[in-house]
């Protein structure tokens, strides 16, 4: 049984373009999320976010709701965001400059704990920069996204168990690495 | 029990992704082990970092972006078609015209000093049966100019054409 999107995903394909135009809006944000989170270059990860998109509408003709909608998306999110690392490591273009990219990200809400939030998030962020690609996809789609463990193995095309232990390294990592900028 | 391993599915059991008899065993460990318990503190100031991270949000233009895009796209794959046709429509024009000149231009008559126009063979490539009879107009034999394919089949063709009788001949 599809799940809500992939029905719209479905009515798409038969031709109703609100239906895409609902799944934009509602996506947008969080892949665009996810890729800034993996890309750390906010420019790019929008140009990624579009190319999710223009690849999800181009293939419209051939989609089946084999899985929830949302692990079909940030599958093509995380190849691309993969492919998009490599390219970048084979230039050597990462910098940590881009973490300043991040600056783009919204502002904490409350201006009370605007200056604690905001030294929170960016020890998250550098924690998050230096986990492995594959950790830090695994428990952005977790923590953030708030993907099941089966959608996540279905976007990074691996197992339940595979997820289970890339979550439980990742944060191991995350919380060694807090502790020690909190130290 | 193993601490390490419940410390794995300490992150499974906050994700709400442990379930029947292993939460509820967890959960009895939870109440007595306090290194689990500090470990599920740990997730839990996490998790409330994590809440801190705010979404990306797009820019007002990124839908109307995303739009010009396709339609861009959209734009270039017809003009590669229409190109597409166009080329062919020229190239089937193109080949329409070769075969009609060589069809219709008379061949040069042959002197013996060139090139034949029409193809030879060589022997290094055909091997001849000698027990095939080949039976040819010896006008058209003359054409061959590859010596050789001559000496071969000049013999059977000749003996073949003996055997012919001439056309003012009266039936036996």
């Amino acid at each position: 049984m599809p799940d809500e999107d992939a029905r719209l995903m479905l009515a798409f394909q038969k031709g109703d373009r609100q239906a895409f135009e609902t799944l934009f809006t509602r996506y947008t944000p969080r892949v665009l999320t996810f890729l800034t989170r993996m890309v750390r270059d906010h420019a790019r990860a929008e140009e990624l976010t579009q190319d999710v998109f223009i690849r999800i509408y181009n293939a419209a003709d051939r989609y089946e709701p084999r899985a929830r909608f949302s692990t079909y998306v940030f599958g093509i999110a995380h190849n691309l965001a993969l492919n998009e690392l490599a390219r970048a490591h084979r230039k050597h273009e990462q910098s940590r400059s881009d973490l300043a990219e991040l600056g783009a990200i919204d502002p904490a809400p409350s201006p009370v704990e605007k200056l604690v939030a905001e030294r929170t998030r960016e020890r998250l962020e550098r924690a998050l920069s230096e986990l492995p690609e594959r950790q830090r996809a695994a428990v952005l789609l977790r923590s953030e996204q708030g993907l099941d463990y089966e959608e996540i193995a279905g976007s990074l095309d691996t197992t339940v168990a595979s997820v289970k232990s890339l979550l439980h390294r990742a944060r191991e990592s995350l919380l060694a690495a807090l502790a020690k900028e909190e130290a | 029990m193993d601490c390490k391993r419940d410390r794995e599915e300490i992150g499974a059991f906050m994700d709400g992704e442990l379930e029947g008899a292993a939460r509820a065993e967890l959960e009895s460990h939870l109440s007595t082990c306090a290194s689990c318990r500090a470990e599920v503190a740990a997730h839990d100031r996490l998790a409330s970092a994590f809440s801190a991270l705010a979404p990306v949000t797009p820019p007002g233009d990124f839908e109307a972006r995303f739009w010009a895009r396709v339609a861009r796209e959209r734009e270039g794959a017809e003009t590669s078609w229409t190109s597409w046709f166009t080329w062919r429509r020229i190239l089937g024009v193109a080949v329409a015209t070769a075969v009609a000149l060589l069809l219709f231009m008379p061949l040069p008559e042959n002197t013996g000093t060139g090139p034949s126009l029409l193809p030879t063979f060589s022997t290094a490539a055909v091997k001849v049966d000698p027990d095939v009879k080949i039976v040819s107009n010896p006008k058209d034999f003359q054409l061959l100019q590859d010596p050789d394919m001559d000496a071969i089949s000049e013999v059977d063709v000749l003996e073949d054409w003996d055997d012919v009788p001439p056309n003012d001949a009266p039936p036996s």
